[in-house]
């Protein structure tokens, strides 16, 4: 019983690493642009696919992440630098195109890439299992859960202890008077949304060796990053880390024990935190 | 009010010429009604309140079953469907609408995303009474009034959903033309003022999104009616983005926006359904973000522009 306990624990674990890269972009964009962004899970699925093409070149999982990450962030600024910065005082407007981008985005990747799903390849030093007395776990999802820890801890201090991230806090709690102020938050607005597509991006390589690439994996991750972003509360960082452990072991646990019940169980929480602070976790009104 | 009359007319003239000038698809004319009711319904919310759902196809959905349901084990007869699907349908928006309404933009969204999946996936457990992944099978419905029996090629189907789809429109545009519906847009366009000069902005919503609800159970019943079907499709998070869609193509709050943005979707998912069936969700994206880019407000907007240019030439150039 300990065991199955501890195992359902890493193993939501590793969910929550994966939600938390992809929701922390998400959160920080619709902190500063207030954008309801419906091809986020795009940007995950663009992640697998850009990363599949690479190692199977060059078979590093590193330079697959890099050249990922890379390209996304590209897109994601091209898009919030052509099309979205049109529409910053129309959020219908902001969703709509974005919706577009997302069926864009999936029609492409299914001409590109075809539609036979993939998994990732991954290293051979990180194939194989932790055994720890009866705890057996892969040495994979391991390492997935302390790089998204390593990505947590480098996100805090960019937030708390740089300029940067100073500018950006500011521009979560109140763009007019942070643009008062002087702060560019045009500029701020597409390196957020950049970084959130290559963090997005990111996850879609963690995520590639076990949940792989196939069609229709961006909007089977889109709704679970939004559940995130909502009990987390918008912008906060910190609460798209909370959001990410507690969607990830609810879900994982609820698929476990009451499999019929996954939507139930996801969604749960969701309006149980609405109902007592309507602004999220750590959301401001 | 002239120009009323005009699009009165013109939605008229387009309701009978239909079927005298493709009388081979009748089915899908009937599906272009349907798909406007509905979006109208969604209309009444998006384009007055302003308030974004991606969850509109739960009710659609739970009138679609409550008809179907109601035709099968009770009564056939069809307007008694259209008033169980309707009745259900607000039963839900009064439940749903309690929660969802204390929330807005993204949370209201996601609040509505989890409300049609949370129905789907219970008519999918139900699957004794709904049929299931199966489907709703074995409707067969009494004729129209007593009097005018379903025929195969769709002629009684047709009319009875145009004549649906007039007086959907008719309740429709008395309500947004009434006090109550300027108070829903001053609402969607400041609701802190509205609130302060001591509108009752939350039953004011409530209200208008029973009613939106109710619109949208009524075109579910009326679908499975005519098609005799009911597909766990009907409640699910695609088909109330396919609406949206429909509705913004059309151009939301502007009343005629749901006779132009339906049929031309509809239209659009069958030809390319023939002519490009893997490429249909590209096109999709690409004329979504046309729209917005070059024609926000949707086409009936665009088309109101160019015809207003063409008509009177503005004294002042360079002013509109």
């Amino acid at each position: 019983m300990l065991v199955y306990l501890i195992t359902q624990t890493l193993n939501g674990l590793f969910s929550a690493a994966l939600l938390f890269l992809i929701a922390s972009g998400l959160t920080l964009a619709f902190g500063v642009m207030k954008i309801v962004n419906i091809a986020h899970g795009s940007f995950y699925m663009l992640g697998v696919y850009v990363a599949y093409t690479v190692i199977q070149r060059t078979q590093s999982l590193l330079l697959g992440s890099l050249v990922a990450i890379a390209v996304v962030a590209a897109v994601g600024f091209v898009m919030q630098r052509v099309f979205l910065r049109r529409f910053a005082a129309d959020p219908l407007a902001q969703m709509m195109m974005t919706m577009g981008f997302a069926l864009l985005f999936r029609d492409a990747a299914l001409m590109i890439w075809g539609g036979d799903p993939f998994t990732l390849q991954y290293p051979a030093v990180l194939r194989g299992s932790m055994e720890a007395g009866d705890v057996v776990f892969p040495w994979y999802r391991l390492f997935v859960i302390i790089v998204a820890a390593l990505v947590g801890v480098a996100l805090w201090t960019i937030n708390e202890r740089t300029l940067i991230g100073a500018r950006l806090r500011a521009t979560v709690d109140d763009p007019e008077m942070a643009s008062a102020t002087g702060i560019n938050v045009a500029q701020l607005s597409g390196l957020v949304f950049a970084a959130g597509a290559g963090l997005a991006a990111f996850g879609g390589v963690m995520g590639g060796p076990i949940l792989g690439g196939y069609t229709g994996v961006d909007f089977d991750l889109l709704p679970l990053a939004f559940v995130v972003v909502i009990i987390g509360g918008m912008g906060s960082l910190k609460g798209a880390l909370v959001g990410s452990i507690v969607v990830g072991m609810i879900d994982n646990f609820g698929k476990a024990l009451v499999p019929e019940l996954s939507y139930f169980t996801l969604f749960a929480p969701m309006i149980l935190v609405l109902a007592l602070k309507p602004t999220g976790l750590y959301g401001r009104a | 009010m002239t120009k009323t009359r005009v699009l009165d007319a013109a939605v008229v003239v387009a309701l009978v010429l239909y079927p005298l000038l493709l009388p081979g698809y009748l089915d899908l004319g009937t599906r272009m009604i349907v798909m406007a009711l509905f979006a109208m319904s969604l209309d009444l919310l998006v384009g007055y309140c302003g308030l974004v759902t991606l969850g509109h196809a739960a009710f659609f959905g739970v009138g679609a079953y409550s008809a179907g349901i109601l035709a099968i084990r009770a009564s056939a007869d069809p307007l008694t469907g259209l008033l169980a699907g309707g009745v259900a349908a607000a039963i839900l928006g009064l439940l749903a609408g309690t929660v969802l309404l204390r929330s807005r933009r993204l949370t209201l969204i996601m609040l509505t995303l989890a409300t049609v999946l949370i129905v789907q996936e219970t008519a999918n457990r139900m699957n004794w009474l709904t049929g299931g992944a199966d489907g709703l099978q074995g409707i067969d419905m009494d004729p129209v009034l007593g009097r005018f029996a379903f025929d195969l090629f769709g002629r009684v189907g047709y009319v009875y959903a145009a004549a649906v789809l007039a007086l959907g429109f008719l309740v429709f545009r008395a309500v947004v033309d009434s006090n109550f519906g300027k108070s829903l847009v001053g609402i969607r366009e400041n609701e802190p003022r509205m609130r302060a000069i001591g509108a009752p902005v939350d039953t004011r919503l409530r209200i208008a999104f029973v009613m939106s609800a109710a619109l949208a159970g009524i075109a579910g019943a009326l679908q499975a009616q005519v098609t005799e079907f009911v597909s766990l499709n009907a409640v699910s998070v695609e088909f109330s983005g396919e609406i949206l869609i429909m509705l913004i193509l059309g151009g939301a709050g502007r009343r005629y926006g749901a006779f132009l943005g339906a049929p031309l979707y509809v239209f659009m998912q069958d030809y390319l359904a023939k002519e490009d069936p893997a490429n249909w969700y590209l096109w999709i994206g690409a004329m979504l973000m046309a729209i917005v880019l070059f024609a926000p407000g949707g086409l009936t907007k665009w088309i109101g522009a160019l015809v207003g240019r063409a008509t009177h030439a503005s004294p002042l150039p360079g002013r509109s």
